[in-house]
C-alpha cells in the first residue's frame, strides 16, 4: 500500500471518530433540549435572568443585571479579586 | 490534469515516507502541536457550548427588568414606580420582586434568595418533589439541589436564615427543583415576596426590581425607551440586552484564553521553525541527490509543503477530537476550576459540546495557517543547498 | 475589541501575511535592481533561487488574504451578536466607518492577488522568466494595499465597542419609518433593475461566446469591461433584489446572512461562481498585454481561451444559482 493511501485511511478514521463523537453529542443535545420546555417556564415564571455558573460573587452569579461598577464597589479603592471576575469582567 | 494529480500524489508519498523516516523529530512537533490545538479548541468549544446553552436557556428571560439607581448603585425600587410603568401603552403586567444573596458562613456558599409577588404558574414537572407555596401562604420555600446539599438538610424540610438583626427567619421547604434545571436553579431559594422582605429587612413599599411583561415582543425596545424617559433614575434591561451581554462576556472570556494560548502557539511556531531549519548532513545529501536526479526547487518546496500539511492536518483532527472529548465527557475538567473560581456551589449540569463549522474554520486559521507560514522559509533554505558542497562534504 | 478570538485570528493572519509579503518585497527590490538574465554571476544565480522563495511566500500570503476575507465576514457575523442593535453582519460592518472600506479593500485585493498568481504562472511557464520585472512591480504595488488592509483592520477593531448601538440590517436596507430610502446601494424600481440585470447577463453571454470563438483583443476588451460592470451590478441586484427571495422576507436584504447555515450556506454557492466568473472574465483582457512578449504569445492565447471558457461556465452557474430562489418564488410562492 502506498503511503498516501495509509495517510488517507488515518485521516478518514480520525474524522470518523470525530463524526461519531459529534453524533453522540447531538443525541445528548436532543435529550438535553427535552427539558427545555420546563426551563422556559421557569425562566418566564420566576423571571430568572442568569445562568447559575459561578456563585462565588454577586456579579459573577448575575452578570446580566449587575452594572460595571459592582466588582469595585465594596470600598473606594477595592480591587476586583475573584478568580471568575477575570473571565466575567464587565464589558470593556 | 491526470499528470498533475499523479505528480502530487507521488510528492505526497515521498513527503509521508520522509516524515516517517524522521519519526523522532516529527513526533515531538506533532505532540506539541496537538496539545496547542487541544487547548485552543477546548476553550472555543467550551465557550460555544456555554453560549448556546445561555441563548437557549434564557430565551424566556424577562422582557424588561427595571432597577432603581441611586448614586450609581442599584438600590431598592419604590413600588410607586409600578403605576407609572403600567400607564405606558403596550405594557401587559408589572410585577415586583425581592431578591438578594445569603452567605452561608458555615460552608462559605452564596445562596440566591428570591421573593416572588405572585405564585408561579408552574406544573410539578419542574420540581423533583413538592409544590410551590400558594398565594398568601407564609414561610414557604422552594429550593435548588445545591441549597439542599449546602444546608445539609437530608430529610429535614425546614431551615432558617438570619435576618439583618440576627434574629432567625424560619422557612419550611415545600418543594425542591428538579436536577434538569440545575443550570438555572442550583443555588436558588424561591419564596413569597413578603417573606423575602422580612428576611432582608426591606420596607414594604420597596422591591429589588420590577419585571415588565409587554404585549408585543417586537416593542420591547420602544417600551424600554419610554420607561427610561418616564423614570430617568432607573436602569432598564431588556431581554436582547441580556443575551448580548452573555455573548460579549463569553467572547471576552475565550478571547482572553486565546491571548494566553497565542503565546503557546508562538512558542510552538518557533520550535517548528527551529526543527525545520536544523538540517542534518544526510538531509542535505538527500536533497542534493534529488536535485541531481532532476528535481527542481519548487518540487522540493512542494514536498515540504505536503509534509507540513499532513502533519498539521493529523494534529488538527486529533486535537479537535481530544478537545471534544474533554468538553463532552470530562466536563472541561481542566478549565472548570478557572471558570467557577471560588464558588462553593458548583452546579453539576451537563455540558453538551456544540461544534460549528465556523469555529473549526477559526481554529484552522489560528493554528494551521501560522504553522504552514512558519515552515516556508526553512523549507526554501533546505531546497536551495548548494549541490556540490553538500555532496563533497 | 481585540480580546476576542475572531479579532485575534484576523490580526494574526494580517500580521503573518504582512511578514511574508515584506520578505518577498525585499527580493522584489533586489530583482528590480540587479536582475540580468544574460549574466552568469553568483548574484544572478542567488537571485534565481530567491525568486522561488519569494513567489512561494507571495502565494501563501495571497491565499491567506483570501481566507481572511471569509474570516472577516464570519467574524462580523459573530460580532453582531454583541453589538446592541446589530442583527447580522451588515450591522457589525456598519458599526464604524472602517468596516465597509475594509471589506472593499479585501475584495479588491483578491482580484489583484489573483492577477499576481496568474502572472506568476505565466512567467514560470517560460524558462526565461519574461515577466519577472512586471511581477515584482505589481508586488510592490500590492504591499501598500496590504498595509492599508492591516491599518483598516486595526482601526475597525479599535472602534468596535460592544456598547455602540448600530442599526440592524432591517433598517439599513429596508425603508425606514420616515419613508426615506435607506439602502446600502441606493434603490431602483424592482422590475426595471431585474430587467436590466437579466438583459445585461444575456449580452454578457453573447460577448463571452464570441470572445471564446474568435479570440480577438477587441472582444476580450468588450467582455472584460462588461464583466467588470456586471460584477458591480450583480452585487447590487443580489443585495437589493434577489436576497429578499433567498430569505423569503421583503425587507431582509443582507448580503451576508445567506452564508449562514439557516439558509443552507447558499451564499457560498452564489458568491463563489460570481467571483470566479468576474475574475476569469477580466483576466483575458489584462494578460493580453503580455502577448507582446513574443515567446509567451501561444501560452497567453491558450490561457485566455481557457479563462473565458471557465468564466462563461461560472457565469451560467451563477445565473442559475442566484435566480433559483427568485424562480422558486415566482412558480411556487407566486404572486398570482
Amino acid at each position: 500500500m502506498r503511503p498516501a493511501t495509509l495517510f488517507a485511511l488515518l485521516l478518514l478514521t480520525l474524522t470518523a471518530v470525530g463524526l461519531l463523537a459529534s453524533l453522540h453529542g447531538r443525541q445528548r443535545a436532543v435529550a438535553e433540549r427535552a427539558g427545555q420546555a420546563g426551563r422556559d417556564n421557569l425562566t418566564r415564571e420566576l423571571g430568572l435572568t442568569d445562568l447559575c455558573l459561578a456563585t462565588e460573587a454577586r456579579y459573577t452569579r448575575h452578570p446580566a443585571v449587575t452594572d460595571d461598577l459592582v466588582p469595585f464597589m465594596d470600598y473606594p479603592v477595592a480591587l476586583e479579586h475573584f478568580p471568575t471576575g477575570l473571565f466575567w469582567a464587565p464589558l470593556p | 490534469m491526470r499528470i498533475f494529480l499523479e505528480k502530487h500524489l507521488n510528492l505526497l508519498d515521498y513527503a509521508l515516507s520522509s516524515l516517517w523516516r524522521r519519526k523522532g523529530k516529527n513526533l515531538s512537533v506533532f505532540f506539541v502541536f496537538t496539545l496547542v490545538i487541544f487547548l485552543l479548541a477546548s476553550f472555543l468549544f467550551l465557550t460555544r457550548s456555554l453560549l448556546v446553552s445561555a441563548q437557549i436557556t434564557l430565551r424566556q428571560t424577562p422582557e424588561i427588568t427595571v432597577q432603581h439607581m441611586v448614586a450609581g448603585r442599584q438600590e431598592s425600587i419604590p413600588l410607586s414606580y409600578m403605576g407609572k410603568i403600567e400607564d405606558i401603552f403596550g405594557v401587559h403586567q408589572v410585577s415586583p420582586r425581592v431578591w438578594g444573596y445569603k452567605y452561608n458562613e458555615v460552608t462559605g456558599a452564596n445562596i440566591t434568595v428570591m421573593g416572588l409577588s405572585r405564585s408561579p404558574l408552574l406544573g410539578e414537572e419542574v420540581l423533583a418533589e413538592g409544590r410551590f407555596g400558594a398565594q398568601g401562604e407564609q414561610g414557604w420555600a422552594v429550593i435548588g439541589q445545591g441549597v439542599l446539599a449546602d444546608l445539609d438538610l437530608g430529610s429535614r424540610r425546614s431551615f432558617s436564615f438570619f435576618r439583618p438583626d440576627l434574629t432567625l427567619k424560619p422557612f419550611s421547604v415545600r418543594g425542591i427543583f428538579a436536577p434538569q434545571s440545575n443550570i438555572l436553579t442550583y443555588d436558588l431559594v424561591i419564596t413569597g415576596i413578603d417573606d423575602g422582605r422580612d428576611l432582608f429587612g426591606l420596607d414594604p413599599q420597596l422591591a429589588t426590581d420590577l419585571l415588565v411583561e409587554v404585549v408585543n415582543p417586537l416593542e420591547i425596545a420602544t417600551i424600554a425607551r419610554k420607561i427610561s424617559q418616564v423614570l430617568p433614575d432607573t436602569r432598564v434591561i431588556t431581554r436582547p440586552q441580556i443575551l448580548k451581554t452573555y455573548q460579549a462576556v463569553f467572547s471576552w472570556r475565550s478571547g482572553f484564553a486565546a491571548i494566553c494560548l497565542i503565546s503557546a502557539l508562538a512558542a510552538f511556531i518557533i520550535m517548528a521553525w527551529d526543527k525545520a531549519s536544523g538540517m542534518a548532513p544526510e538531509e542535505r545529501r538527500e536533497i542534493s541527490i534529488l536535485k541531481i536526479l532532476g528535481w527542481q526547487t519548487p518540487d522540493v518546496l512542494m514536498v515540504r509543503f505536503w509534509e507540513s500539511l499532513a502533519l498539521a492536518l493529523v494534529a488538527f483532527v486529533s486535537g479537535t477530537i481530544l478537545a471534544y472529548i474533554h468538553i463532552g465527557y470530562f466536563q472541561a475538567g481542566l478549565f472548570r476550576s478557572v471558570m467557577m473560581g471560588w464558588s462553593v456551589l458548583r452546579p453539576g449540569f451537563d455540558l453538551v459540546p456544540v461544534v460549528s463549522g465556523t469555529d473549526l474554520f477559526l481554529l484552522f486559521s489560528l493554528s494551521i495557517l501560522p504553522y504552514l507560514a512558519a515552515t516556508i522559509i526553512p523549507a526554501w533554505r533546505s531546497a536551495s543547498v548548494a549541490t556540490d558542497s553538500a555532496l563533497r562534504g | 475589541m481585540f480580546v476576542n478570538p475572531w479579532s485575534l485570528a484576523l490580526c494574526l493572519l494580517s500580521g503573518i501575511t504582512l511578514f511574508l509579503i515584506l520578505v518577498a518585497c525585499k527580493t522584489a527590490v533586489k530583482v528590480l535592481r540587479h536582475w540580468d538574465p544574460a549574466a552568469d554571476s553568483q548574484r544572478q544565480i542567488e537571485l534565481e533561487s530567491e525568486i522561488w522563495l519569494s513567489s512561494t511566500l507571495v502565494q501563501y500570503g495571497l491565499a491567506f488574504q483570501i481566507i481572511s476575507l471569509l474570516l472577516y465576514v464570519l467574524a462580523a457575523d459573530h460580532f453582531s451578536g454583541m453589538l446592541s442593535g446589530a442583527m447580522c453582519a451588515t450591522g457589525a460592518l456598519l458599526a464604524n466607518d472602517y468596516g465597509l472600506p475594509l471589506l472593499i479593500v479585501k475584495i479588491a485585493g483578491m482580484f489583484l492577488y489573483g492577477l499576481w498568481i496568474v502572472l506568476h504562472q505565466l512567467d514560470i511557464s517560460s524558462e526565461k522568466y519574461p515577466l519577472v520585472r512586471l511581477k515584482y512591480i505589481l508586488l510592490l504595488l500590492i504591499a501598500p494595499l496590504l498595509l492599508a488592509d492591516t491599518a483598516l483592520l486595526i482601526l475597525y477593531l479599535q472602534g468596535l465597542n460592544p456598547d455602540v448601538i448600530t442599526s440592524c440590517c432591517a433598517v439599513i436596507f429596508g425603508e425606514g419609518d420616515k419613508g426615506a430610502v435607506q439602502n446600502l446601494l441606493g434603490r431602483m424600481g424592482s422590475q426595471t433593475t431585474l430587467g436590466f440585470y437579466y438583459s445585461w447577463l444575456a449580452l454578457l453571454f453573447v460577448a463571452g461566446f464570441l470572445a471564446w470563438r474568435r479570440q480577438e483583443i477587441i472582444l476580450y476588451l468588450l467582455y472584460g469591461t462588461a464583466m467588470a460592470l456586471f460584477f458591480v451590478l450583480a452585487l447590487h441586484t443580489l443585495i437589493a433584489q434577489l436576497s429578499s427571495y433567498i430569505y423569503a422576507m421583503p425587507f431582509h436584504n443582507c448580503p451576508f446572512c445567506m452564508l449562514k447555515r439557516e439558509y443552507g450556506y447558499i451564499g457560498f454557492f452564489i458568491y463563489l461562481p460570481l467571483f470566479a466568473t468576474a475574475f476569469c472574465g477580466v483576466m483575458p483582457m489584462l494578460i493580453h498585454l503580455c502577448r507582446a512578449r513574443g515567446i509567451l504569445a501561444p501560452t497567453v492565447a491558450r490561457l485566455q481561451k481557457k479563462l473565458v471558457a471557465v468564466s462563461l461556465f461560472a457565469l451560467a452557474l451563477y445565473a442559475v444559482l442566484s435566480s433559483y430562489p427568485y424562480l422558486l418564488y415566482l412558480f411556487r410562492g407566486g404572486e398570482g
